[in-house]
């Protein structure tokens, strides 16, 4: 452990004998707890940090995705390899909701034990933590790049030292059936049409402002939950469903369809095998609502 | 608790947004009797080689054939010249993204074209992100527009429309609704009529993206083509059918783009740019015709 990560992690351990939560990591902070040497990478480059400005430019195509889940900022350095680098390139989130629902964006690849959930494709790892959501991309192959991408995903989950909550959203989910890899979280109408294209626009409604979680079911019957800022866009939203599933083919997509709305919740269910399960999905959807506000 | 009806659903028509993207909701109807659109369709398998490289003199003579027989002409020059004159200043739109850029050689036999058919050579300029603070797109009379074709995570394709996203300071204001209003850009001012030409490449296409720098080699593929065009719309059109086909064949089901590219139909049906039916398509296609998915 290098000087500058000594001086982070003692005051970490501190807190964590005191039983006090950790304080928000800055992206400075993550930097200076990672080494730059990770076996036979070697970040010789000084760190690039974009804003919500910069960001496009350093991403080109994807800038739209992060800040449609909070972006703040990212930091990127990568690390050289005679055989070619590894990028890392970790994003703060406006909150660990963002970070989740940016790690949910792709969900395919070989499930790790690193940060609260990672996952590896070929050439390619992704985690997320607290607020934050971190991609490696490597541009050399084989095993040495393998355990580069593990090492240094390793070292950031250790540097960013947060533990974020799931959105409670996500509590509204049924268990019953869920296929757990198939949930997508969700801020923004783009990211909705990319996950379930229901027609042109915005047919539902979502603006920016209102947060959906998105699942399968082991029918591959599909349940989506909004959360909007009031009833009265949830009421919206419904009429939308509804405009949706009344359509000849709801984005071309077939089974039974159905939606309801609760308070500022709306729930639709598509591509059920049967009545009785888009019935069942809709009412505990809805149902955890009520449950939750009995206990409080 | 407000519910709707449950409702039993069959897919009508299968596909993906091109083909039901006809009897979505939200976009006007086209006129039966609209225009018809050329599209050529040229390909070489030696446009490219095993290690990714364009040929150059190969990438020419596509170009030199493609122009030519979209105006109908025998010779390339004298469809050059049909498209600007020695009185033109001309920019040429190119597109600089690192991992899939316009390739230079393609730039070079466009500007050797334009030099051809009279235009001098300090009244031509080759410009991505510099076209707002470039003297020549300035004082452009001629737009030529040239740049690969891509997925693209919040436009669901880099098409020729979305291309000239960067004649705008605030290229974010067209990001709406996956960008659906790109093709207003088109009735700017320093934009509106001016263009004489466009060229998709696909000579590697990319058909699916991953991850913030969403690129990798896996997802492109050697097509060794290029779609020609007066209207940026109907290549567009073409372009993304391809890409979808090759999805399907790369996939092995249908997995639509996405999100779906509809800023394409916006252009045509709200913006009045061209055409995005395939059936109204003209499709003229030159050479190398194994595995053309159209």
């Amino acid at each position: 452990m290098n000087t500058a990560a000594l001086l982070l992690f003692v005051p970490l351990l501190a807190l964590a004998l005191l039983g006090e939560p950790a304080p928000p990591r800055t992206l400075a902070q993550i930097a200076a707890g990672m080494p730059r040497e990770m076996g036979p990478f070697h970040a010789t480059e000084p760190d690039e940090v974009y804003d919500t400005s910069g960001i496009y430019a350093y991403i080109d195509g994807a800038a739209e995705v992060y800040l449609a889940y909070g972006m703040r900022a990212c930091l990127a350095r990568r690390f050289h390899h005679p055989a070619g680098g590894i990028v890392l390139d970790v994003f703060e989130m406006s909150d660990a909701g963002g970070a989740f629902g940016a790690f949910t964006y792709d969900r395919e690849g070989e499930e790790l034990d690193i940060g609260q959930g990672a996952l590896l494709r070929e050439g390619w790892l992704t985690f997320w933590q607290g607020r934050f959501f971190a991609s490696l991309t490597a541009e050399g192959e084989g095993a040495a790049h393998r355990e580069g991408l593990l090492a240094i995903a390793r070292a950031a989950a250790a540097a960013i030292a947060e533990h974020g909550e799931l959105p409670e959203l996500l509590g509204r989910l049924p268990a019953d059936g869920l296929q757990t890899r198939s949930v997508r979280y969700l801020r923004h109408p783009s990211i909705l049409a990319t996950h379930l294209p229901l027609g042109f626009g915005d047919p539902l409604a979502l603006g920016a402002d209102a947060e959906a979680a998105l699942a399968r079911y082991e029918d591959k019957a599909l349940l989506l939950i909004v959360r909007y800022p009031g009833a009265a866009r949830a009421a919206t939203g419904l009429e939308g469903a509804r405009r949706v599933i009344s359509a000849p083919s709801p984005g071309g997509r077939d089974g039974f369809w159905g939606a309801a709305a609760d308070g500022p919740l709306l729930a639709v269910v598509g591509e059920a095998v049967t009545e009785d399960h888009v019935r069942r999905l809709l009412a505990t959807a809805l149902a955890a609502r009520e449950n939750e506000e009995e206990k409080r | 608790m407000i519910a709707t009806p449950i409702t039993r659903r069959k897919v009508l028509e299968q596909g993906g947004w091109l083909a039901v993207g006809g009897a979505l909701a939200g976009l006007p109807a086209t006129a039966a009797d609209a225009p018809r659109s050329r599209v050529v369709l040229v390909r070489d398998a030696k446009a490219v080689d095993q290690d990714g490289l364009v040929n150059a003199p190969v990438v020419r003579d596509m170009l030199d054939a493609a122009v030519a027989r979209l105006l109908d002409e025998d010779a390339p020059l004298a469809a050059w010249k049909r498209l600007v004159t020695p009185a033109d200043v001309v920019g040429v739109k190119s597109n600089e993204w690192r991992h899939l850029p316009t390739p230079p050689a393609l730039e070079a036999a466009i500007r050797g074209r334009l030099e051809d058919a009279g235009v001098k050579p300090e009244r031509i300029a080759v410009a991505d992100r510099a076209v707002l603070r470039e003297g020549v797109f300035a004082a452009a009379t001629a737009l030529v527009n040239v740049r690969p074709l891509r997925t693209h995570n919040w436009s669901g394709l880099g098409t020729l429309i979305k291309n000239y996203v960067m004649f705008v300071p605030d290229p974010w204001s067209y990001h709406a609704n996956a960008c659906e209003p790109l093709g207003a850009i088109w009735h700017l001012p320093h934009v509106k009529g001016k263009t004489r030409l466009n060229v998709l490449v696909m000579l590697t296409p990319q058909f699916h993206s991953t991850g913030p720098h969403h690129f990798s080699r896996a997802y492109t593929w050697t097509y060794g083509g290029l779609l020609v065009s007066r209207d940026p719309v109907a290549a567009d059109a073409v372009g993304a059918a391809i890409i979808q086909a090759q999805r399907r064949r790369h996939f092995g089901h249908d997995r639509p783009i996405a999100p779906p590219p509809h800023h394409i139909q916006f252009a045509d049906r709200t913006y009045g740019l061209g055409v995005s039916s395939l059936e109204r398509i003209e499709l003229v296609r030159l050479g190398w015709a194994e595995g053309s998915l159209i």
